[in-house]
């Protein structure tokens, strides 16, 4: 039996999606979902937060998708949203303590101590330091795309990145000294 | 080098998969919705920012008139017809902070308040006072039921040294001080971490049972024990913070600070039963004295004032001493 595939592209299920196709969109941001999730988690320290996040800010964004420009690309545009997300979900709880939950790999617990530490560090970062970081450090961003995502220039994105990594700085020291 | 270890760390610290089916629930989730989405580019009203920022302030004022509306109501019902440490006088206390606490809005003080920002850091500040000073005087203005006797009062010293942050903050600004308007929002931004998890205490406070309490205040006094930086600073080897030292002696004073704020946020928590108030009262009395030393010493430290952190530390070990003396009563029975 031979199976035939219809692969569409990707300007098919954007206008799949804006005609009201829930699932033409899903398809749309299935390459980002990874990428997402991992910029809520690390905003968020939760993963269960983290993937509420990315289920409301991938609704928002499919009620918006009119306003993703001809040509752009959606990554950037997708991420600006979860992170923005994340900022609500934050502020609705911003007097509670954040009980971040712990990294695989507890036996070590060095490292799960070194671990703990920083999460907190960045824990006490305000949103968009936290957020420049995660960009930055967790997704291996190139300024370039960090300074799309968030709307600034590159130079911008480059002196927040410096500036967030001087507030974690002693802590990072602090870790280097105990190895 | 140290880019590269921030990379390193950073993925070890947070290298978290999306759970199992994560995708395919969001499919299933968006493809059982019907929605029209926009088609093109819709026709927003745009604000400009100063607009956005007026209407923000606006709003704020707006919530905190009828916040204090609210509160007006509530305490002229609490000191009618409750006694202070009735249920009724707890749920209004907690109703208290809970509403003062929604008036805060999502401060973006420390994204805002840096290199020349300042037209922008003012707005916040300014936003951000209305719902602070407004806490202060409900603490000042509501009387504490017993069981957060001792918790109210730092709170009142802490929201205090929040609101003087803030205020400097506000000069720095206006004195268009970078560097002095960095360090007034590095303390405020610090002074977070107590008042969140106080505050959260306090709103989710429960009467505990005697076996409830003594295992919450073993398990708070086993992690002082095992915490290594604790130790040190309230042990009485010699810690100098001058020259190259203090970012060291932050992150001491900063872990410290975060095990003595669970200690203390824990046993407010889980309110200690009536046969064991007297045995709880020393011992949050002594965990307040551990807090305001620490306090003193981060002060301290960012004045570069080696006296004033040693003064703090003196207080801090007899604090700790006691904290031990008075857990140990309480666990032995």
């Amino acid at each position: 039996m031979v199976q035939v595939m219809f692969v569409q592209t990707d300007t098919e299920l954007i206008l799949a999606a804006r005609e009201g196709d829930g699932s033409a969109f899903a398809e749309l941001i299935r390459p980002q979902y990874r990428v997402a999730f991992r910029v809520a988690y690390g905003l968020l320290h939760n993963a269960d937060e983290a993937e509420d996040a990315v289920q409301e800010a991938a609704f928002k964004a499919w009620l918006r998708l009119g306003n993703l420009r001809e040509g752009a690309s959606l990554r950037p545009w997708f991420l600006a949203i979860v992170a923005n997300q994340c900022r609500t979900v934050s502020r609705s709880r911003w007097w509670s303590v954040v009980k971040a939950e712990s990294p695989e790999g507890e036996g070590r617990s060095v490292d799960l101590a070194a671990a703990v530490d920083l999460r907190r560090a960045l824990l006490r970062l305000g949103h968009d330091e936290r957020l420049i970081v995660v960009l930055r450090y967790y997704l291996d961003m190139p300024f370039e795309e960090i300074a799309t995502t968030l709307g600034i220039s590159t130079k911008a994105a480059r002196t927040r990145v410096e500036r967030a990594v001087r507030r974690l700085r002693p802590i990072i020291q602090i870790q280097g000294a105990a190895f | 080098m140290e880019e590269r270890s921030l990379f390193d760390r950073i993925h070890e610290a947070l290298d978290v998969e999306p759970r199992p089916g994560a995708y395919e629930r969001l499919r299933t989730a968006l493809a059982s919705k019907r929605v029209k989405p926009q088609r093109w580019p819709a026709l927003t009203m745009r604000w400009s920012k100063l607009g956005l920022r007026l209407a923000a302030v606006m709003t704020v004022v707006v919530l905190a008139i009828a916040a204090a509306a609210a509160l007006l109501v509530t305490h002229r019902v609490a000191d009618r017809e409750t006694p202070a440490d009735s249920e009724h006088a707890i749920a209004a206390y907690k109703l208290m902070v809970f509403d003062d606490l929604n008036n805060f809005p999502a401060t973006r003080i420390e994204s805002e308040c840096w290199g020349d920002k300042f037209a922008a850091c003012e707005a916040d500040v300014n936003a951000t006072l209305l719902a602070a000073t407004q806490f202060h005087n409900d603490l000042n203005r509501f009387q504490a039921p017993a069981r957060f006797t001792v918790a109210a009062a730092q709170l009142r010293r802490h929201q205090a040294l929040q609101l003087s942050r803030l205020n400097a903050v506000l000069a720095a600004s206006r004195a268009q001080d970078s560097a002095s308007m960095a360090r007034s929002v590095a303390a405020f931004v610090s002074g977070y971490a107590w008042m969140m998890a106080m505050t959260d205490s306090i709103m989710n406070s429960q009467q505990g049972t005697v076996a409830t309490y003594i295992g919450s205040v073993r398990n708070q006094k086993q992690n002082l024990d095992q915490c290594v930086d604790c130790q040190d600073l309230a042990g009485l080897n010699t810690i100098s913070c001058a020259g190259s030292q203090p970012t060291s002696c932050q992150a001491l004073v900063d872990r410290t600070a975060a095990q003595a704020t669970y200690f203390q946020s824990a046993v407010v928590l889980i309110a200690a039963p009536s046969s064991m108030a007297t045995k709880d009262n020393r011992l949050q009395l002594d965990l307040a004295t551990a807090d305001t030393a620490l306090v003193t010493m981060a002060e301290a430290l960012s004045a570069g004032d080696q006296a004033g952190f040693n003064a703090g530390r003196a207080s801090l070990q007899a604090s700790v001493a006691a904290v031990n003396v008075d857990a140990a009563d309480i666990l032995n029975g």
